[in-house]
């Protein structure tokens, strides 16, 4: 059980963090009272200022704003209909985008120069093009105007991005290029990235301040931003894991606990059945510690070789589970869950089957030593 | 030093059984001295088991007082009991009373374990006893394996290993026969010229008639 839970754990650790961490993504929001002039519900513009404000700021490495459309893309008489994110050359190192062999992201190059190439998702390749077919070099046209195909992203286990929607659905242009082509009035997002998630709520309530001054706004109006952070979101579903493995384990733990009492039950029995040798002992000198602690000891070592047959058992379980093929879209997003048997898994299970083991054989232990000699060595 | 080892004064004891109260044992008075050799006699139901386990510390009187080699035993707690035991008394049962998954050294190295002598010792000195009893050939049998007077005789071990003062035996040829039987009376006859007190409760004269000393119990109570 833990195993299992351990396993999805750590695989959404890793979707997770295909996401991109160090990653903040700022969005405009809407004042929300007064302020010098400016009335409620206005709504904040970003700026290239706020860009450049924002990278001259302790803790960040990068600033690069980002604009998002949906919009058609047309190879030939095919068509699809997709989301497009106009960004900047960074964008794939902090989402961990990779494209195939011979092929690139967009590139300082195709930044700098403001290039009509465009980088699409695997699932915009597989709507346009044949499998054998190789997109790259190939031309598109966005809005009418030919996009050369650059790069395909590759698949990736994801459950994150800031388009709301997984990578492989995403196209990018370079958003010089795009800011060439439409001059856009406002930036939709800033993608920001950071040294030291220690410094992110002091970093973000300076970026909060700093853009409220550059517009006008209230700078203690916090509703005027709204940041998303992926390492707060990795914690948020982090803990969410945690707690689904405390319920398998809890689970685990009520069986456990059946098991615990089978053990005691048989000991009972076994006490019950050893009575006239519980006497002997006795009167052979015995102490209630030392019928106790060898009643103790016994469930220990029935505990203990069940506990050992558990493992060797959960050890082929975890084996077959991970044999079992999983495909699909649903696997492809969240990752293929492997059960991992962890050392803190079993450490956790040891120390939960010695106590098991000993509570388990603690109160027979404690009946058997409560024998009365006398009576137990005329007992047939 | 004294030499008055056992020492019953005034002893009673009652079972109480819900409402009903049954009178095993009335106003016991009992000294026996180093060196002897003690039968106590009496049919089924006259008490004497009763008066066996108050001897050998396995229950307490519920009147009178009881002083074994110069102590007090009746306001002593079950552990101290279990000490008591250990130390003086050598109990021999008419059932052999041997563990049945332990071997022969084993069974009588049972005593020492609870006294805290280490693994070796305790393997030694129960060879050492099996050894004078003739019983050399078997140190790593089962006690299924041996015959009733063989096993009489691992129990006799058990009983002398931690050197007590008292062997205390009850019926100790009632499930022996006529040779095996004779053969643990002559092993008493030998304990107690080395100087062991022995005292053996039975309801067979024939038993009763090796000791030194007979005393008989009716009803609770010593007759003679």
């Amino acid at each position: 059980m833990l195993a299992v839970g351990e396993g999805l754990r750590l695989n959404f650790a890793t979707t997770m963090a295909n996401a991109g961490s160090n990653l903040l993504t700022i969005a405009p929001g809407v004042a929300s009272k007064n302020y010098l002039g400016h009335s409620a519900n206005m709504q904040l513009k970003f700026t290239k200022r706020d860009i450049k404000t924002i990278t001259a700021l302790p803790n960040i490495t990068s600033a690069a704003p980002q604009y998002g459309f949906d919009t058609k893309l047309q190879y030939y008489d095919r068509y699809t209909y997709s989301n497009f994110q106009a960004v900047a050359p960074e964008y794939a190192a902090i989402h961990r985008i990779q494209v195939g062999a011979n092929q690139r992201f967009i590139s300082a190059v195709d930044f700098k120069e403001r290039k009509l190439v465009v980088v699409i998702g695997s699932k915009t390749a597989e709507k346009l093009f044949a499998p054998e077919e190789n997109p790259v070099g190939n031309i598109a046209y966005i809005e009418n105007r030919p996009f050369v195909i650059i790069g395909v992203m590759q698949k990736k286990a994801q459950t994150w991005s800031t388009g709301g929607m997984p990578d492989a659905y995403l196209n990018f242009i370079p958003s010089s290029t795009y800011e060439l082509l439409n001059n856009p009035q406002k930036i939709d997002t800033i993608a920001v990235t950071y040294e030291d998630l220690k410094l992110l709520p002091q970093t973000q309530n300076i970026i909060q301040k700093i853009i409220a001054l550059n517009h006008g706004f209230d700078p203690n109006d916090i509703s005027i931003l709204s940041f998303s952070d992926i390492a707060k979101n990795q914690e948020k579903t982090n803990k969410f894991f945690v707690g689904m493995q405390i319920f398998l384990g809890i689970i685990g733990g009520l069986t456990l606990l059946i098991a615990g009492v089978g053990i005691a039950n048989v000991m009972y029995a076994s006490v019950a059945q050893a009575t006239q040798q519980i006497g002997i002992q006795m009167a052979l000198g015995a102490t209630k510690k030392h019928i106790v602690s060898h009643y103790i000891l016994e469930s220990l070592v029935a505990t203990a070789i069940g506990g050992i047959i558990g493992m060797i058992m959960t050890l082929i379980f975890v084996f077959l589970l991970r044999l079992i093929p999983m495909k699909g879209e649903f696997f492809a997003v969240i990752g293929k869950p492997e059960p991992v048997l962890s050392f803190l898994v079993l450490t956790i299970v040891i120390v939960v089957l010695g106590i098991t083991g000993f509570i388990a054989g603690l109160f027979p232990a404690l009946k058997a030593a409560k024998v009365d000699p006398a009576e137990a060595l005329v007992y047939e | 030093m004294n030499d008055i080892i056992i020492k019953l004064q005034n002893i009673g004891k009652t079972y109480q059984t819900g409402k009903i109260s049954f009178e095993a044992l009335r106003n016991i008075n009992l000294e026996i001295k180093r060196g002897e050799y003690v039968a106590i006699l009496g049919p089924s139901g006259s008490g004497k088991s009763t008066l066996m386990q108050i001897i050998g510390c396995l229950s307490t009187p519920t009147t009178g007082n009881y002083t074994l080699a110069g102590k007090e035993v009746g306001g002593l707690s079950s552990d101290e009991l279990a000490k008591v035991r250990n130390l003086y008394i050598g109990f021999v049962f008419q059932k052999f009373n041997l563990m049945p998954h332990l071997t022969v050294v084993d069974n009588v190295a049972l005593p020492l374990v609870y006294r805290g002598v280490n693994d070796n010792e305790r393997t030694l000195l129960a060879k050492e006893i099996l050894a004078q009893l003739g019983l050399s050939n078997h140190f790593e049998h089962r006690s299924n394996e041996l015959s009733g007077g063989q096993q009489q005789r691992v129990a006799i071990a058990r009983a002398l290993v931690t050197n007590p003062e008292v062997i205390l035996a009850d019926e100790p040829t009632g499930n022996l026969d006529s040779k095996s039987g004779a053969e643990v009376v002559n092993l008493f006859n030998q304990l107690n010229a080395q100087g062991k007190i022995v005292v053996t409760i039975t309801h067979d004269t024939d038993l009763a008639k090796h000791a030194k000393r007979v005393v008989e119990i009716h009803d609770g109570k010593i007759s003679n």
